[in-house]
């Protein structure tokens, strides 16, 4: 296994953007159901009881223990090769569902421009979207840093663009009412931490490819600090903005453009063409830094010997090629799945799979480190 | 430490809790998810006895 580092600062920030969030894109539909005032409430109170955490545990994981492999090699020094072959496993398992999920909502945002597209139609899309990432994946880690830098800043560029076009079209308090009609505040509570919590988790993801950045202990820690506020204002900013100016009762899931055009008054037309081209975006670039992090898992098993050798293998430019196509075959397998069950069976999974790193702190600090 | 440390397992039981709530694709989802996991154990052997065999002639 021979890398090379060439990931800095700010591609390593775009590509945690996209392993985490990729942008306000399901927000609505957290809006939609559990009411505006409970669904802000819940933007907020995440990443200071949750991601606010999980990113200084990360950021000193990835500080002590700069390896490729990231979580899997923390879960091997502090609790050793049995469950560090489960943590690969979990996240092998988790990442089919998952990655799954990408090319359903690039065909949402695509039916914006192309309506009624049949189920071929759409699976032969979600093959192009899957190997297109695939292609930039197989050039390397530095390339896949600069597609997210630019998607990235398409993306944000057009939320901003609706929120200045939304402020002046505000007309009474976003996070009135405060509850959704019909739920009760525990149950709008699950559902909303539900979501909340999908679109808050990935911060370790972009551990496993710490043996391709530059500086590696200063790097990860600074661009989770970036990649926070980033992720966390993104959210709340927009959905704000958005909820001040339309009627929330109306919004519902990939109903970005829909949302502009009723907030953005003249500018609701060309904003709902751009967020819809930025949903396209978003789901090609988080699928793009997804396999980037995810089939370095299979590499460092490989690495081991827990896996065949040839996933081991590295091309002259660094990139695991073998661990790239292999994981492409069955991403583009569990394309066919839909988006929803694909969301519930992933986050239960990715949680699992995200224990363990968690607890590795402990672990390690009470002596069980190698 | 360990309190910090226990915050995602309560996360991860609160989440799967809600999930059983859901009979249509959280419950399923959920023991998709434990069926997964409980292969582990078993592909850990079978990965352990593979790295164990000499190599081909």
């Amino acid at each position: 296994m021979r890398l090379r580092r060439t990931l800095t600062t700010l591609p390593l920030v775009f590509i945690l953007y996209f392993n985490v969030s990729g942008g306000p894109f399901t927000i609505e539909s957290l809006v939609a159901q559990v009411g505006p005032g409970l669904g802000l409430l819940i933007l907020l109170a995440i990443p200071i009881v949750w991601s606010l955490p999980e990113t200084l545990i990360v950021a000193e994981l990835a500080s002590m223990l700069p390896e490729e492999g990231g979580y899997y090699r923390w879960v091997h020094r502090a609790f050793g090769p049995f469950w560090a072959f489960q943590n690969g496993w979990w996240t092998w398992v988790y990442s089919l569902v998952d990655m799954a999920i990408y090319p359903v909502l690039f065909n949402q945002y695509l039916a914006f421009f192309v309506p009624g597209l049949g189920v071929v139609g759409r699976w032969g899309v979600s093959l192009a979207m899957i190997w297109g990432a695939t292609a930039i994946n197989l050039r390397g880690a530095s390339p896949v840093g600069r597609t997210s830098v630019v998607s990235g800043l398409f993306v944000m560029a057009g939320f901003l663009a609706l929120v200045l076009a939304a402020l002046p079209h505000a007309h009474h308090a976003p996070w009135s009412p405060w509850l959704a009609p019909g739920k009760t505040p525990l149950g709008a509570l699950g559902v909303g931490l539900s979501i909340a919590l999908w679109n808050y988790i990935g911060w370790d993801n972009a551990s496993t490819v710490q043996g391709e950045v530059i500086d590696p202990s200063r790097t990860y820690p600074r661009a989770l600090a970036i990649a926070l506020p980033l992720v966390t204002l993104g959210y709340l900013v927009s959905a704000m903005a958005a909820a001040a100016a339309s009627d929330w009762s109306t919004w519902h899931e990939g109903g970005w453009p829909d949302i502009a055009r009723a907030a953005a008054g003249a500018f609701g037309r060309p904003l709902a063409v751009w967020l819809a081209l930025a949903g396209m975006v978003s789901a090609l670039a988080l699928f793009n830094a997804l396999l980037l992090a995810y089939s370095r898992i299979p590499l460092a098993m490989a690495g081991d010997g827990l896996l065949p050798r040839p996933l081991a293998a590295t091309d002259a430019r660094g990139t695991p090629t073998n661990a790239v196509l292999v994981s492409a075959v069955f991403y583009s397998l569990f394309a066919l799945v839909s988006l929803r069950s694909c969301s519930s069976s992933a986050r239960s999974s990715r949680c699992a799979a995200g224990s363990p790193p968690c607890a590795g702190p402990t672990a390690s600090r009470s002596g069980s480190a190698a | 430490m360990t309190a910090l440390a226990a915050v995602p397992a309560l996360a991860l039981v609160v989440i799967v809790v809600l999930s059983l709530r859901d009979p249509e694709y959280g419950a399923p989802a959920v023991v998709g998810a434990l069926l997964a996991a409980a292969l582990g154990p078993p592909a850990y052997g079978l990965a352990r006895l593979r790295r164990r065999a000499p190599p081909e002639p």
